[in-house]
């Protein structure tokens, strides 16, 4: 009784943080009592630091993107093929149903499944193995949503089994000044048996709508503090927030399986419909009704020799007490009649996806000891990529021109655009993924082999349905469709001495297809196709655990090598020679990795136990092979070549860290659990060497040489830029009672208790490609176009209070 | 189980009940409500201005408010940073305000009624033109620096009132004074240069001034910075209507537009300025003594000056049929009851004469015939206004030959003749052929230019 209570406050101590950092990954779902015994005892407290303590400064694991996980919902694969990421929201809200999952760190296959660099994560919601009965949940927190409650139930016959989850959660204002959220979700779910057959059908629906944020620079936290969110302004005496994501996602899953002493076999069918919209304000020939636009900020005022001391001063009192838009002069500005633009349009990016996804799985022990999985599987998904009209904004029609070029976005129709018209750009995609797994396993004594192979053929298509005024011969229509293969092998072996030395050895070669996102320079716009290389990985991790009554050791040495990489990135570039929106596109990027993550848990006594995490990071680039330039004003230029393909300095890439990952990470905890079921810990955590992003055409030949030869030989290289060292007090509690027939559990935490608040992530501005603007913004107390950073949150609080029955 | 389910089913309904507030469709509910101050004529804050010395920048301290219309708008590129506001009772002054701001017309529309709070703002008074922003100094020198858009709308204040809008009724160009600086005027029938017609209105992203002229010939200039929407617009033949900011610099008179709507074509309201006989050739001479001194005297008997924009003397030499030579007058207005001298070189004129001629055509031109010549003053639609002698007929020995002499129109002639009148004038040349005079005549004592009596 003890250990479920134990577990179950576990599972809420690590499950509040998913809901609250969309960009970290779901580590979080674990539940301590339905994992692999091997696996509990190799990394609790690493994992748990990670998902949990590190969350709070979006700690990657290994620096792994959310793109090297693979997740597994009912035995298919459910990524988006468009980015090739995966769509947590589908399910988001409904923790009571994915409380049955396993997760599998590292490249290790788990069952059909053959992972990528990152975990895996295996969601099963077949009622029969969920837990019997009901949960009422009602939590409170100040991150993103302020109230939640949830409800789940569950049913099991010998026959059938039946489960219900819903959840909503809701905020008139998260952490963030008018950050609004909704979310509701439900999950229904029926399986019943027939012999050894078993049919499941599955329905998840979730509808979420909530403000979202962006890096803001270190001028504007200064200035407007750690909760300021710039994308507000009140409005009939009520905060109206312009950027809102909603989406809507439905999924449904039919699975059928048979299952024999020694042989398994399994088909799935998925369907999926989600409708992802982002609204926003759009502006044509008017200012930028942003508070945050460089111009409305000091440090652009400060640059301008002709502007008044007093003008400045008063300004900044003014917009100290209210940086917000102001919606009555966006209407006003709409008012005025106005010959062939809009001056302000509130709009939505929408992205609508179909998608099919069916599998066969087959399993088969060859002997007792030896056995093999087949895998197969195709998705297909349709997306629909479109700007719509939300609100005109009091002005009769929206005129669908691109303000910097005076071109039609949709040449065919040229007429006014009304409400909830399709604007700015419309194309389809179809994309189409084949793919199969074989993985041979086999056990002797202690020891544990296994093989896997996986092959995967993706094809894309993109369908134009406006033909853009900028891209007249190649926006409108189907182009031609591109298949891309790759295959990827991976193999293994495991030893463990006595149940408490355990070894875990590791190696995967193979190759990743780059999604149609990162292939096309801009899907929405225009069918240009960059026709990139797949990117090879070559890795190795070598695992160690230590297991005793009193002492628990997990280790993970790990080296990953990747090559062929790409980063992209799309800003106003300000070159001697132009200035646009510009995509840049770094190719032949080789990338070398390595580190230690290590996880210890001290049992000081029955009570008090005393934890350790730490991990070791060593990531930088071997080299990347050149840079490539793309805008709507280079294309006009005569000499646009002059921007394709510029080298990098030499030294200037090579041994350069990896951003966006701290090369040190450290926790020490302390827990109590006392038997009465009273559980309580606190955990200071260091995150240090984190550098930001740095912008690439800095260091390419072109304009570095002319910083050179301006600073003359002083100026190596340009050194990364680290965000200051993060440190930061967790802590929480929680106790269960048993109350008649159920239990009443109570958790809470508090994140960041001395609100120490620092940037966890950021990026420098590429804007200036000119070595002089460059130089003089440089110099600058307060630069203009200075890095951007995200913020930690403050001290913020999680409350929860559940009882089951 | 069944009872369970129903429970299962109602809590999980209630549980998912929300709101949310999309605003999608709704106007903002804001009342108008004008400030409730009291507002002061704008001769006060003239008089300010004027108890220090001219040009000088003056931070008003005193809660002072005027009240106002918005005159100027940036909606098609005119007006960078500048907003005009002009008074609203009869006699007009107004006021430049220098400003951050960009698309000020979103906020302050043409005709938009304002109040302006002038405590905090800076003036300054120089040449009649009241500029206003706020004080700063640059390189130790005081200067007027814009103002933040957020300033301004605190001391710029949108009134909530929807009265008329103004309408400037077409001035005079003479009756301009310093008060009209930064105001919204109206002028009519004007016309552009003839030289600059198809031209287009202003040069691209440059600065440029096009010659507007009256009935009169009084001139106006109109600035264009050209970024304006419409500067490529190609300037018309016909008169216009023109309405606009004006102000005066260097003692001319400057128009800015709001927009090309302010810019309309008319009917030409001057009918009788190109056929007016009025301006006519006076005396024509060609000194025996001294070839240089030779010239061309017109003159103007009307009672108003009389613009010669596209204007010309043209010389037909000899017998020829097509004209040999054209001298421009265009840039040249000629007075009431004046002459206008045109020497055949302005040095030599000087010299023998001791004054100096109105203008200069050297050459071939009508002003250095030798006697046997044909010459033709046309204005600017052809139409010939006065002729001396016979096109197509060489002048030697016949009725219009003044070489080495002199043809002067007898005093009593009032206006010019399209074709040749040997009794209007009284000629004197060497052959003495057709009633003409045989008689020399040396300058300068023979020739009387710059002089006519009546």
């Amino acid at each position: 009784m003890k250990k479920l209570m134990f577990s179950a406050l576990i599972f809420f101590y690590v499950s509040i943080s998913a809901q609250d950092f969309a960009n970290t990954s779901w580590n979080s779902y674990l539940n301590t009592e339905e994992l692999p015994l091997a696996l509990q005892s190799r990394m609790p407290t690493f994992l748990r630091t990670a998902s949990f303590d590190w969350s709070h400064v979006w700690y990657n694991t290994r620096n792994l993107n959310k793109r090297e996980s693979q997740l597994m919902f009912n035995g298919s694969e459910v990524n988006r093929l468009l980015d090739d990421t995966h769509d947590w929201n589908m399910w988001s809200g409904l923790n009571e149903v994915l409380r049955n999952n396993t997760q599998i760190e590292g490249i290790k296959p788990y069952e059909h499944a053959i992972g990528r660099l990152g975990n895996i994560q295996a969601f099963v919601t077949n009622p029969f193995e969920l837990r019997q009965g009901n949960r009422l949940t009602v939590s409170s927190s100040n991150r993103s949503y302020r109230y939640r409650t949830q409800y789940y139930f569950n049913k099991i016959t010998l026959k059938n089994a039946f489960t219900l989850a819903t959840s909503l959660r809701g905020a008139k204002e998260g952490y963030y000044e008018a950050s609004p959220y909704l979310s509701k979700s439900i999950f229904a779910a029926y399986t019943w048996r027939k012999k050894s057959h078993q049919f499941y059908v599955g329905y998840s629906g979730v509808e979420t709508q909530r403000a979202t944020m962006n890096f803001i620079t270190k001028e504007v936290f200064d200035l407007y503090g750690p909760r300021y969110n710039p994308y507000w302004g009140v409005f009939n005496n009520s905060n109206r927030n312009t950027r809102i994501k909603h989406q809507r996602n439905n999924l449904i899953q039919l699975n059928w399986s048979y299952h024999k002493s020694n042989f398994q076999m399994n088909f799935g069918a998925d369907f999926i419909k989600s409708i992802h919209a982002k609204s926003r304000l759009s502006h044509q020939n008017a200012s930028n009704p942003l508070p945050t636009y460089y111009k409305y900020l000091p440090s652009y005022s400060l640059s301008n020799l002709n502007s008044s001391w007093v003008g400045l001063f008063k300004t900044h009192l003014i917009q100290k007490e209210n940086p917000q838009i102001n919606w009555a002069d966006l209407f006003l500005a709409n008012s005025q009649e106005q010959a062939g633009f809009t001056p302000y349009t509130f709009l939505e990016d929408v992205e609508i996806r179909l998608g099919t996804n069916v599998f066969f799985h087959l399993k088969k022990n060859l002997t007792s000891s030896l056995n093999f999985d087949l895998y197969v599987a195709q998705q297909r998904e349709n997306y629909s990529l479109f700007a719509r009209v939300k609100d005109l904004l009091g002005s009769p029609y929206y005129v669908d021109v691109d303000s910097f070029s005076q071109t039609q976005n949709n040449v065919l129709d040229s007429s006014p655009r009304k409400l909830n018209e399709r604007i700015n750009y419309n194309a389809d995609l179809n994309a189409k993924e084949r793919e199969m797994n074989f993985i041979v396993r086999k056990k002797h004594n202690n020891f544990k082999a296994y093989t896997a192979l996986n092959y995967k053929v993706n094809s894309y298509q993109r369908d134009g349905k406006f033909q853009n005024g900028r891209y007249p011969n190649n926006s409108l229509g189907a182009d031609l469709e591109k298949s891309f293969n790759a295959y990827n092998f991976k193999v293994g072996l495991e030893y463990q001495i006595e149940g408490k030395h355990y070894f875990d050895l590791n190696y995967a070669l193979g190759e990743r297809i780059k999604s149609p996102q990162e292939q096309y320079l801009n899907i929405r716009e225009n069918a240009i196709f960059l026709n990139l290389k797949n990117e090879k990985r070559n890795a190795f991790e070598f695992k160690y655990s230590f297991h005793s009554s009193s002492f628990k050791l997990n280790s993970n040495l790990y080296h990953y090598h990747l090559t062929d990489q790409n980063e992209r990135d799309r800003f106003y570039l300000e070159h001697a020679n132009f200035a646009d929106f510009t995509h840049q596109i770094v190719q032949g990027i080789r990338v070398n990795t390595k580190g230690l993550d290590l996880g210890m848990d001290f049992q000081l006594d029955t009570i008090w136990s005393l934890s350790l995490a730490c991990a070791f990071f060593r990531g930088y680039y071997l080299k990347a092979d050149y840079l490539d330039f793309y805008s709507d004003d280079l294309m006009q230029f005569e000499n646009q070549n002059d921007f394709r393909g510029l080298v990098f300095e030499s030294n200037a890439i090579r041994k350069a860290p990896l951003p966006n990952h701290p090369s040190r990470a450290l926790s020490v905890g302390l827990n109590m659990r006392t038997n009465n079921y009273l559980f309580a810990a606190a955990s200071y955590n260091f995150i240090s060497k984190y550098p930001i992003d740095f912008a690439w055409y800095h260091r390419t030949e072109q304009f570095f040489s002319k910083l050179k030869t301006m600073l003359g030989e002083q100026l190596n290289s340009l050194q990364p830029k680290y965000i200051p060292e993060n440190n930061y007090l967790n802590v929480l509690c929680g106790k269960s009672w048993r109350i008649k027939e159920g239990y009443l559990l109570l958790f809470s935490s508090i994140t960041n208790v001395l609100n120490r608040i620092q940037p966890i992530s950021g990026f420098e501005g590429s804007r200036l490609g000119n070595p002089t603007d460059y130089l003089k913004d440089q110099v600058r107390t307060t630069p203009i176009f200075g890095p951007k950073y995200w913020y930690a949150m403050g001290r913020n609080y999680f409350v929860n209070l559940s009882y089951r029955f | 189980m069944k009872l369970k389910c129903v429970y299962a089913l109602l809590g999980a309904g209630i549980l998912l009940t929300g709101c949310w507030h999309d605003y999608v469709g709704i106007v903002p509910d804001e009342e108008c409500e004008d400030a409730l101050v009291e507002t002061q004529s704008w001769n006060d804050l003239v008089k300010i201005l004027e108890i220090y010395p001219e040009g000088q920048i003056i931070q008003i301290e005193d809660d002072i408010w005027l009240e106002g219309v918005v005159i100027s708008s940036d909606k098609e590129g005119a007006n960078y940073q500048q907003i005009l506001i002009q008074n609203i009772d009869n006699a007009p002054r107004g006021i430049l305000l220098k400003t951050e701001m960009t698309n000020s017309h979103f906020y302050y529309p043409f005709q938009q009624r304002v109040f302006l709070n002038l405590k905090g703002l800076s003036f300054q008074l120089k040449q009649g033109m009241i500029t206003a922003g706020l004080y700063h100094i640059l390189y130790d020198n005081p200067i007027l620096a814009k103002i933040p858009s957020v300033v301004l709308k605190e001391h710029l204040i949108r009134s909530c009132a929807l009265s008329e809008p103004i309408e400037p009724t077409p001035i005079k160009l003479e009756t301009l004074s310093e008060t009209h600086n930064y105001t919204l005027q109206r002028f009519t029938g004007l016309s552009f240069a003839s030289n600059e017609f198809g031209k287009m209105l202003g040069e691209f992203r440059e600065d440029s001034k096009r010659l507007l002229q009256d009935c009169n010939g009084n001139q106006l200039r109109l600035v264009l910075s050209g970024y304006e929407e419409y500067y490529d617009y190609l300037i018309p033949e016909s008169q216009v209507q023109i309405s606009g900011i004006i102000y005066a610099k260097n003692g001319e008179w400057n128009i800015e537009l709001n927009s090309i709507e302010d810019l309309k074509l008319i009917e030409d309201l001057c009918p009788d300025r190109n056929l007016t006989k009025s301006v006519f050739i006076s005396e024509i001479a060609d000194p025996d003594n001294n070839i240089k001194a030779r010239f061309i005297e017109l003159y103007n008997a009307d009672e108003n000056d009389i613009s010669l924009q596209g204007w010309e003397m043209q010389r037909y030499t000899n017998a020829d049929t097509m004209v040999s030579s054209r001298f421009d007058l265009s840039s040249y207005i000629i007075k009431s009851n004046s002459t206008f001298v045109i020497a055949a070189d302005s040095q030599q004129f000087e010299l023998v004469y001791g004054k100096i001629p109105d203008a200069e055509a050297k050459g071939s031109s009508a002003a250095n015939s030798n006697g046997d010549d044909n010459l033709v003053l046309v204005n600017s639609d052809g139409k010939v206004i006065d002729i001396f002698g016979r096109v197509g007929e060489d002048g030697s020995g016949t009725d219009h030959e003044f070489e080495d002499g002199r043809a002067q129109r007898k005093s009593h002639i009032k206006e010019g003749t399209d074709i040749f009148d040997f009794e209007q004038w009284e000629i004197s040349n060497d052959s003495g052929g057709n009633g003409t005079e045989l008689k020399i005549k040396n300058a300068p004592e023979d020739f009387t230019p710059g002089i006519r009596i009546n």
